[in-house]
This record gives structure tokens, C-alpha cells and sequence, in this order.
């Protein structure tokens, strides 16, 4: 290298450090300023809750008169966390006075102008999500404007913020947006949940949209909110073209839990599509509860194992009630029929039980026991009959290895050399 | 000396073309980085997370925790998991044929029971010896297997029973924030179709007080060589991955914590056993399955802090670390040599390998050369000291600059770091070229020794006493 490239080198080394040193200089001023200003800001709010405290009577005017000063005092970017912060730090009349202090500001003036047509993008956001909070008049209209906007996170956090506008009109828009598939169905309907319960009726008002997913997810919101007399409505959808919607319809009569609808979910059980069966069995149980093990067992043959799956959830968590189906089932030749049933005679803890009244004392549970426990050992299926003997005394094991010897010999064998052995 | 075309002259014009455009690469990321971070933490801040915590329609996660002999730090990280703050999760923890005394920890903790819990093995990924289900949480469930088959093969154990639409892998040394779930998840949220990947990042927890798995105070304030190790993380994290992750060309999600949309994953058919880690090549497998498929889809990073996990705090053990590191690293751009500039795979191919290879492949050799060549240059009067020292000068620069935007950044959208551990930070900065970025050169050439030699162990470094992190009395 010679001495020319070696001075290039040295004055860009140079130039390197003085703007490294500054860069450093920079972070140190800025972080201190940062920790500064938060302070400022958590003493504005402290002072801001000390002032509402002594206030005599708390009131849209007293609130306004007290507090207008601080806000028209603060930088945007402290109006901006300021505004944020209302709803936690300022809960009940406090914050809707608040609110409305921050709407009458010169403030928002500013903010809306920025929200609609700022050049800088982020101070555009932090101004869209101020107008959000704040509702000041207009808002929702300038919101809905920017949800045409080219780029995506104004969209985004324009829908956010029509979020926080509780009204009639802010909910058909994020409705609008679910429509348009801009964003998941999830993320809409978790802004949609934020609302008031006493809006739920517009949730109602859009289970009959021409579009699945706007159906769909009004079926869930209904599933949160339960209005009343949702559940006639609702009833309709169980027949919707969509196999998505009419498996929410039933999901959302089952949380509702109106025993009218019974009749509507039981045409369900028939339903071409596996996952309405499904859901069609789970609402029948929140309905009915272990009364309705009559009405959903044929379905433990179904050709879908997620349906047989719960068919065996309801039957483990009711085994008294599903017994003589539990019974019925291993006489009949289906084999996968008679593992779903044996499963959910072990997964309830059932076989203990059995095997306890196989040699008690009370002849008609005696009769039962021993009958179901020939069915079990016949059907050749795995049913845990170590483990559970594992836990009897020794005689009382000698006397059920005797009973099993009258349904199968070879087994019984197996069970006597085992504890020979052990 | 006369400029002509010596070999010294063709080894400095290559050694300054090379850092000329590192430097510029870097800084390009880190200027998006910062922007991207900016984003988030906007996002983050107007999120009302105490509703989303009892939301209906949050995702469920099953979070999978493969733990082999980790008896000092197991009982902190599952104290952490249970900690957390989110609506339905479940949790899968693997011990992975731990000879210590890490099963016994978790019976204790969970008051496990055994259960009879026959499932399909999809994976072959060693023998079950129990299964066990927490008493006091019933949403825990513990498998004890054999080992030999890594943690790729803990997590593919677990990925059996797993059950929700997305799974969260954990190192079991990692201390988890406890709102992670619900900023990472409500981010998720917003495209489920698509979203099938996602990371955070996290620093160490080396030198934090810690009292059951929560965080009693963090001090970044320690030793030299666990600043250093969290300035690279701050710098990896927050500079270069949030500009790929804007690019959806994000080349890995850490193990430490990684999200994963469970169908994806079942998919690829798991994790794989046959890499000195399983991260960076699941990540790498999976931009090039979806884009052989020609599916939309994201892996996300996003600038929240999941957690905190112990590193080494010795240089033997830091260079055992980074030589895993490297070998994982040069297999996986071995293995996915044809994403190299190649158009299907767009900002994959043309920013992030391209990097990979040049810079994390073969930068420490490049680095190495430039130190020996330019001694060698000024030891036979080539060149002389000053020209050295301005090349030098030049090069611990351009690093420095690039790791104060990180730290700006990081302090600008992150709240936990104080002024004085910022300050601290910026300070080991301007050292870092002296010694700490020779002890990762060595490592990663070691590393690429390691990996010719075809070794392609998962070997952990040895845990000291629960980090520098102990219980409150």
C-alpha cells in the first residue's frame, strides 16, 4: 500500500471514528433522555391522578377544565402514550371524561391532520392509533378512508384503531375487512371480542352475510357474547351451505345451551361432513349432558375417528350411563366398534370397578359384572386386566383368574404364571 | 511500496473489497432492522395483551421442552413455562435419557404420576421408558426416553403427543418472559394460514437473580464475556434478522425458542437427528420445501424478548459452543447449496445465503488470512506499520459502527435494559475486535475443521452452578 491509499485509508478511518464516537455520544444522550422523559411522563400521570383525586365532583366539565392544560402542554409523542395509557390508568368516568378532554384538544387537531396525510409513516401510525382512542368527530370516517390505503401497516393499524371506537358502525367495518380477507379471521374477531356485550345483537344482525367466513366468525363471537334469543337464529345455520358454518352454528348452540335446539342438532349427527358430526356431538353433550349417551353412540362406528374420539370421551366421562351400550356394542361383530368401547372403559378407570363386582356379594351387580367382563375377555382387545389386577389381594385376584378361566383359559394361565413368576 | 499486482496486492484489494461490502451489508440490515423493530414496537404497544389473555380466539401452543442432564437449570425453566401468561397452552417436557438427576427434579416439581399412554411413533426417535402426568398441572406432560437421537429426536418424541396448531421449542436452560406468548402469538394471530414460523430474541440470563423461574432483577452488568456473547446477540437478532425476517428470508429460528406450525412440521417429517443441530437446517428445510411447493408463507422474527438462556461464561466452553455453531452452519449451507443465487428462492438466495456462505462459512478464514497476510506483508518490509494499523483500524471500526445501531436500536424499542447497562455495552463495543472476535474466528475455524472431519455430535458445554443466576433466599 502506498502513502496516497494509506492517507485515503487513514481519512476514511478517521471520519469512521468521529462518527462511531458520535454515534456512541448519541446513544448516551439518548438514553438518558429516554429515561428522563419516561419519568416526566409517569409524573405527568401521577400528577394528572393526584389533580382528578382532589377534584370535589368528578364531571365531564371539572375533568376538562383541570386537565385540558396538562394535554396541550405535552409533545406529540407524550400525547401519543398519554392517550394510550387512559383506559388502564384512568378506569370508570375518569377516562370517558378523559377522553373527551383529549378529543376538545388543539391536540387532536394536529393528530387527525397527521393520521390522514403525514409523509412520515410512523408519527401517520402513532396519529391513526391517537384518533382511535380518542374518537374525536370524524374519526371513524378519516379510519375508514385509510383502510384503502396502499400501504399495509396504515391499513392495519387503521382497522386497529376503528377497533377502539365502540360503535355500531366501527363493528360493520371490521366486518368489512373480514370480508375482504386483508387479514386472518382471528385477528378481526379478537378487536371484534373487545366490544361492549350489548353490541352483540350486530353480531346477530350478520349471521345471515352472503359470505362463509363473515358467518363463521359471527357464529363464534355469538359463541363468546350468548345473546339472548340467539339461538333461533342460529338454529337456521345448522343447514348452512358451508360444512365451516354449520359447525360453528352447532359449537355456538352448544355454548348457548338452549335444550329447544336438540331437535336441529341432532339432524346434524347425519351431516355428510365429519367435523359437524363432531361438533354436533359436543354441543349435544353440553346440552344434555350424559343424557344424551342414547342419542350420539351409533356414531361409534362412524367413519371419521376424530367423531368415534369424542363418541369415547362422553362415554369414559359417563361409563354408568353407557354401560348396557358399552355391552350391546362388544355382542355385535364391528371390531373397531369394540376398541372405541374398551378404550373408554379404561380411560375411565372402569375395569377395576368391574372386576371389584365380578366377586361381590350383591348377586345383580355380581350377574352384570361377570357378564360384561365374559364380553371383554371374549372380544380378545387389550382392556388392562394386569394392572388392574395388579392392585386386588392375593385371594381375591385367585378367585377373578378362577372366573376368567370359565371365558378363557389361556388367559388365565398367562395371568397365573405371571404372578407364579413374580 | 509501488502499487503493482503482487500477490500482496491481490490479497489486500480482496481483504478490502470483502469488508467494504460486509460493512455495507451490515449496515444496510441494521438501518431495516430499525425500522422493522420500530414497527413492532408500535405494534406491541397499542396491543391489549390483558385481553388477549382471556381471549377465546387466542392459538393454543404446545410448548416441547427436550431436556438431557440439566438438573441445575430444569426446574427454572419449567417454573418459567408455568409462569406464563397465555389462555391455553400445553406443556411437553422430553428427558432425553438424562443421567443426571433431571427426571427426579421434574417427579418433585410436577409431582408426576406414570400414566398408560400408548401412541403411534411417528418418528422413531428412541425408546419410551414412561410416561407421566403432572398431578398439580394437568396440562404437563413429562416422556422419559432413551437418548442417542439429540434433541431433534426429544422433540420429535414430544411432536407425538403434541395437540395444538403450533408448537414452541424451548431450551431447557432458557428462563422465559413471561408475556411471550401472548406478543408472539398475537402477532401470529394475524395470518395463522400462513405464518409457519416464528423466533424471538433472547438474551442471557447470566448474572440475573432469579427466584422460581421469574426474573427478580436482570443485570447485563457482568463479566466481559457475557456482555460480549449479549452484544452479539442484540447485534444478530435485532440488526440482521428482523431485515431478512422483513424480507421473509429469515435463515433461522433459534432453538432456544421457536415457534412452528405443527402441520408444517409433521409435514417435513420432524426434525432431523443428522445435524449437529437441529435449528438452522429445520429452518433452511423449510423455505425450500414451501418454496418447491409454491405456497405463500412467513417465518417471522420479531424484536420481543422471549427469554433468557445461560451461556458459557469461559472461553473453553464458549469456543465448544461456537464450534457447534459453525459445523451446523456449514452443513446446512452444504445441504442447501442450490438456494445459492438462485431466483426461486429470491431474498433467500440472493441476501441471506449469499451471506451465510461468505460470511459465516468462510469469514473467519477471510478474517484470519487478512491478520496473518498484512503481518507477513509488514514482517518482510512490504508494508509498513502505519498502513497496517489503518487497515486494522478500519476494519474494528466498521464492526463497532454496526453494533452501536444495534444497541440503539435495542435500547430505543426494548425496556429492560437500563441506562448503565446500555452505556456498558456501548463501552465493550470498542474492545471487542482486540480479543473477543479472534476467540469466535478460532472457534468457527475450529469448528470447520470439526466439520470436515465429519464430527456431528450435539455436545452441550458444561453448565456451571445455574449460570451466574442463583435462587433468592
Amino acid at each position: 500500500m502506498n502513502t496516497g491509499s494509506t492517507e485515503i485509508f487513514w481519512m476514511v478511518d478517521k471520519a469512521l471514528l468521529y462518527f462511531s464516537f458520535a454515534l456512541a455520544g448519541m446513544i448516551f444522550i439518548y438514553v438518558v433522555v429516554k429515561a428522563r422523559a419516561h419519568e416526566q411522563h409517569q409524573k405527568m400521570l401521577v400528577d394528572l391522578h393526584a389533580l382528578i383525586q382532589t377534584l370535589d365532583t368528578v364531571s365531564p366539565k371539572t375533568v376538562h377544565d383541570a386537565c385540558l392544560p396538562f394535554i396541550e402542554k405535552a409533545s406529540f409523542r407524550r400525547f401519543f402514550e398519554f392517550t394510550k395509557s387512559i383506559e388502564s390508568i384512568f378506569p370508570g368516568n375518569p377516562e370517558y371524561f378523559l377522553k373527551d378532554c383529549v378529543a376538545d384538544s388543539r391536540k387532536i387537531k394536529e393528530a387527525l391532520k397527521a393520521a390522514a396525510r403525514s409523509r412520515n409513516k410512523w408519527r401517520r401510525i402513532e396519529a391513526i392509533i391517537i384518533v382511535g382512542y380518542a374518537n374525536p368527530p370524524l374519526a371513524l370516517a378519516m379510519l375508514k378512508k385509510n383502510l384503502t390505503d396502499k400501504d399495509e401497516d396504515i391499513v392495519y393499524f387503521s382497522m386497529v384503531s376503528v377497533s377502539k371506537i365502540h360503535t355500531r358502525e366501527a363493528i360493520a367495518i371490521l366486518f368489512t375487512c373480514l370480508s375482504s380477507r386483508r387479514f386472518s379471521g382471528y385477528r378481526i374477531v379478537s378487536l371484534l371480542e373487545q366490544f361492549p356485550s350489548d353490541m352483540a345483537d350486530e353480531f346477530l344482525n350478520v349471521v345471515s352475510h352472503e359470505d362463509p367466513i363473515v358467518r363463521f366468525w359471527a357464529l363464534k363471537l355469538l359463541g363468546k357474547f350468548k345473546p339472548a334469543h340467539c339461538a333461533q337464529t342460529v338454529e337456521k345455520l345448522v343447514a348452512d351451505s358451508s360444512p365451516d358454518v354449520r359447525a360453528a352454528a352447532c359449537e355456538c348452540l352448544g355454548i348457548v345451551g338452549s335444550e329447544s335446539s336438540v331437535s336441529v342438532i341432532l339432524d346434524a349427527l347425519d351431516d355428510s361432513v365429519w367435523f359437524v358430526r363432531m361438533h354436533a356431538v359436543r354441543a349435544l353433550y353440553a346440552i344434555s349432558g350424559p343424557g344424551c349417551v342414547p342419542q350420539v353412540v351409533s356414531l361409534i362406528n362412524d367413519n371419521s375417528w376424530p367423531v368415534r374420539e369424542e363418541i369415547k370421551k362422553i362415554m369414559s366421562k359417563n361409563i354408568e350411563a353407557s354401560l348396557s351400550y358399552i355391552e350391546t356394542c362388544l355382542t355385535v361383530s364391528d371390531e373397531m366398534a369394540k376398541k372405541y368401547c374398551i378404550d373408554a372403559l379404561v380411560d375411565s378407570g372402569y375395569v377395576f370397578t368391574l372386576l371389584k363386582d365380578t366377586v361381590c356379594d350383591d348377586p345383580s351387580r355380581n350377574i352384570r359384572a361377570q357378564r360384561l367382563l365374559g364380553l371383554l375377555v371374549h372380544s380378545g382387545i387389550y382392556f388392562g386386566l394386569k394392572k388392574s389386577l395388579d392392585d386386588f389381594p392375593f385371594a381375591e385376584r385367585i378367585r377373578l383368574i378362577n372366573i376368567i378361566r370359565g371365558f378363557d383359559t389361556r388367559l388365565a394361565d398367562c395371568m397365573d404364571t405371571i404372578y407364579t413368576t413374580s | 511500496m509501488e502499487l503493482n499486482l503482487s500477490v500482496y496486492h491481490i490479497f489486500f484489494l480482496v481483504f478490502i473489497s470483502y469488508f467494504f461490502l460486509l460493512t455495507v451489508y451490515y449496515t444496510v440490515m441494521a438501518f431495516i432492522g430499525l425500522s422493522e423493530s420500530r414497527k413492532r414496537a408500535i405494534e406491541s404497544g397499542i396491543e391489549d395483551y390483558a385481553l388477549f389473555s382471556i381471549s377465546r380466539f387466542s392459538i393454543p401452543v404446545s410448548i416441547i421442552i427436550p431436556s438431557r442432564n440439566e438438573e441445575k437449570w430444569i426446574s427454572h425453566c419449567v417454573n418459567s413455562v408455568l409462569n406464563i401468561n397465555y389462555p391455553e397452552f400445553e406443556i411437553i417436557i422430553v428427558n432425553d435419557g438424562s443421567t443426571d438427576r433431571t427426571l427426579d427434579i421434574l417427579k418433585d416439581l410436577l409431582q408426576l404420576k406414570p400414566i398408560l399412554n400408548p401412541y403411534v411413533d411417528r418418528f422413531d426417535a428412541g425408546k419410551i421408558d414412561g410416561v407421566f402426568k403432572s398431578a398439580a398441572y394437568p396440562f404437563v406432560t413429562v416422556l422419559s426416553k432413551a437418548g442417542g437421537h439429540k434433541k431433534a429426536g426429544a422433540c420429535n418424541t414430544a411432536l407425538n403427543i403434541a395437540r395444538y396448531k403450533y408448537i414452541c421449542v424451548l431450551d431447557s436452560d432458557t428462563v422465559l418472559e413471561n408475556d411471550v406468548f401472548l406478543k408472539v402469538m398475537a402477532h401470529v394471530q394475524k395470518d395463522p394460514e400462513n405464518i409457519i414460523g416464528a423466533g424471538c430474541y433472547f438474551g442471557l440470563v447470566n448474572g440475573f437473580l432469579l427466584n422460581k423461574g421469574k426474573i427478580v432483577s436482570r443485570r447485563f452488568v457482568s463479566r466481559p464475556i457475557i456482555g460480549y456473547q449479549n452484544m452479539e446477540y442484540i447485534r444478530s437478532f435485532i440488526g440482521n434478522r428482523l431485515a431478512w425476517s422483513r424480507f421473509n428470508s429469515m435463515p433461522i429460528v433459534s432453538g432456544g425458542f421457536a415457534v412452528w406450525r405443527r402441520d408444517i412440521v409433521l409435514e417435513l417429517g420432524g426434525f432431523s437427528e443428522n445435524f449437529s443441530s437441529e435449528d438452522l437446517e429445520f429452518t433452511f428445510r423449510a423455505h425450500d420445501y414451501i418454496v418447491k411447493k409454491k405456497k405463500p408463507y412467513k417465518i417471522l422474527m420479531l424484536p420481543y424478548c422471549a427469554g433468557w438462556t445461560a451461556g458459557p461464561t469461559n472461553i473453553r466452553a464458549l469456543v465448544k459452543q461456537r464450534n457447534r455453531w459453525q459445523r451446523v452452519t456449514n452443513e446446512s449451507v452444504w445441504k442447501y447449496r442450490h438456494m445459492f443465487l438462485n431466483p426461486r428462492f429470491k431474498y433467500l438466495g440472493f441476501v441471506t445465503f449469499p451471506y451465510y456462505l461468505f460470511y459465516e462459512v468462510l469469514g473467519p478464514f477471510v478474517e484470519t488470512a487478512s491478520v496473518v497476510v498484512f503481518i507477513a506483508a509488514w514482517a518482510a518490509g512490504i508494508a509498513d506499520f502505519t498502513s497496517m494499523a489503518v487497515l486494522f483500524l478500519l476494519m474494528m471500526l466498521s464492526q463497532t459502527i454496526i453494533s452501536l445501531l444495534s444497541i440503539l436500536s435495542f435500547s430505543r424499542d426494548q425496556e429492560f435494559m437500563k441506562a448503565g447497562d446500555t452505556v456498558y455495552l456501548v463501552l465493550l463495543v470498542f474492545f471487542e475486535f482486540f480479543w473477543y472476535r479472534w476467540i469466535i474466528s478460532a472457534a468457527k475455524i475450529s469448528g470447520t475443521i470439526s466439520f470436515f472431519r465429519g464430527i456431528r455430535t450435539m455436545d452441550q458445554f458444561a453448565r456451571t452452578g445455574g449460570g451466574e443466576a442463583y435462587e433468592k433466599k
